[in-house]
């Protein structure tokens, strides 16, 4: 009998380490961007060292220093002072309250006069997307699971860009807010749509010849004309996001849908399984930042 | 004898101008776009297309039509060249795109 239970444990605890490895190469990635941009965005002298193309006295004055694990979850806001300045003016009216109306309305009865509460399981469920779905074996973002419960009901799916399911997003998100991003990577396909997310994010594309990773890692804090690059640490805590440029709400795919054509790369679609995959991977880096949105961006 | 110059300048120069405006035959533009048109579509399929590549195309087709040859050449040569970069930026991105992860 103890002989049984001693193999039991063993089997248990093998299992959990197997388990917990899948996530391993992502949390080295992980720790290694943390540690990467606390520097970068570190003490005046280390920042200027970081930015040689930017005039010293911008670092020392427009530029906040000593930068927290969590101030990444602000992007840009955290360090560009003038940026912060207008933003905090914006916020004043949050220009995306008319969409938490419309999401809550729809939240509450969009399912054929009922819930999403059921099918989603809860509404403060932010953190917890993208998911990896281990039976269909890819990638769900919320506006995923949003149309599989649509799907569900026999409803016609939202378009995945903007309109009502950046709403009914919004609504969730704001339900979400200060909960800790929380994405798990527990599987060997998980890993593997994690991989392919994260070489899309490094690799080049388009006539400009620029990966994600040539603005927001390599060039994160610099500026192109008046505009300050977001890094990539705490990039998937604001979404769905309301844009100025756009006057209204939008997903994150609407978002990296346009980074692509500014890279001059054709768009992938928004859902595809590049994506989603790609959203897979830049959320787990913003893993333990809390969740923020919807919120103004320019 | 003055005016026999100038009139001899002038018959060579617009001789010189017709020779360069038909440095690309039409058949060669019409290859030249069947070439980027199957470089294009090798790039949609391997998701790395550029963005105005199409739009490229159906302009160089127009300007073929339209007997505009050199331009017709140019926004074919560009694509055709774009496609070549693509699969480049690919073979790169396989080979090198660990090195630009921060470790």
């Amino acid at each position: 009998m103890k002989n049984l239970m001693y193999i039991i444990l063993l089997l248990a605890f093998s299992s959990f380490g197997y388990s917990a490895s899948y996530n391993k190469q992502a949390e080295k990635d992980r720790k290694a961007l943390i540690k990467y941009f606390k520097h970068k965005f570190g003490s005046e002298k280390q920042m200027i060292n970081s930015f040689p193309y930017s005039d010293p006295e911008e670092i020392k004055k427009e530029y906040r220093h000593n930068l927290k694990f969590n101030d990444f979850s602000k992007g840009v806001y955290a360090f560009a002072k003038a940026p912060k300045e207008s933003y905090d003016e914006i916020m004043d009216f949050p220009p995306y309250e008319f969409a938490l109306e419309e999401g809550e309305k729809l939240f509450k009865t969009g399912l054929g006069g009922k819930s999403y509460s059921k099918c989603l399981g809860g509404v403060a469920i932010k953190h917890k997307y993208p998911k990896f779905d281990n039976k269909a074996k890819k990638v769900v973002t919320l506006e995923g699971a949003i149309n599989n419960c649509r799907k569900k009901a026999g409803l016609k799916p939202y378009k995945k860009k903007k309109g009502k399911i950046a709403s009914l997003s919004a609504y969730i998100a704001y339900k979400s807010r200060g909960k800790k991003i929380n994405i798990k990577i527990n599987s060997k396909a998980a890993r593997a749509a994690y991989e392919r997310g994260k070489k899309f994010y490094y690799s080049k594309r388009g006539y400009l010849a620029l990966s994600c990773a040539s603005c927001h890692v390599q060039g994160a804090g610099s500026r192109v004309r008046v505009e300050f690059l977001s890094p990539l640490l705490g990039q998937a805590t604001h979404f769905p996001v309301y844009r100025s440029k756009w006057g209204g709400l939008g997903t994150m795919h609407r978002r990296l849908a346009g980074c692509q054509k500014s890279m001059g790369a054709t768009p992938e679609k928004a859902g595809s399984k590049a994506l989603n995959e790609l959203e897979y991977f830049l959320t787990y880096m913003s893993n333990g930042l809390k969740i923020d949105g919807p919120d103004a961006r320019k | 004898m003055k005016t026999i110059i100038k009139v001899t300048t002038l018959v060579l120069s617009l001789a010189f101008l017709a020779c360069a405006g038909s440095s690309h035959t039409k058949s060669e533009i019409s290859k030249l776009i069947k070439e980027a048109e199957a470089k294009r579509v090798l790039a949609v399929k391997a998701h790395i297309e550029f963005k105005n590549s199409k739009k490229l195309i159906k302009e160089a087709k127009k300007a073929l039509k339209n007997g505009n040859l050199d331009l017709a050449y140019e926004k074919a040569l560009r694509v055709h060249t774009y496609g070549i970069r693509a699969f480049e930026q690919k073979k790169l991105a396989d080979k090198h795109y660990k090195d630009a992860i921060p470790k």
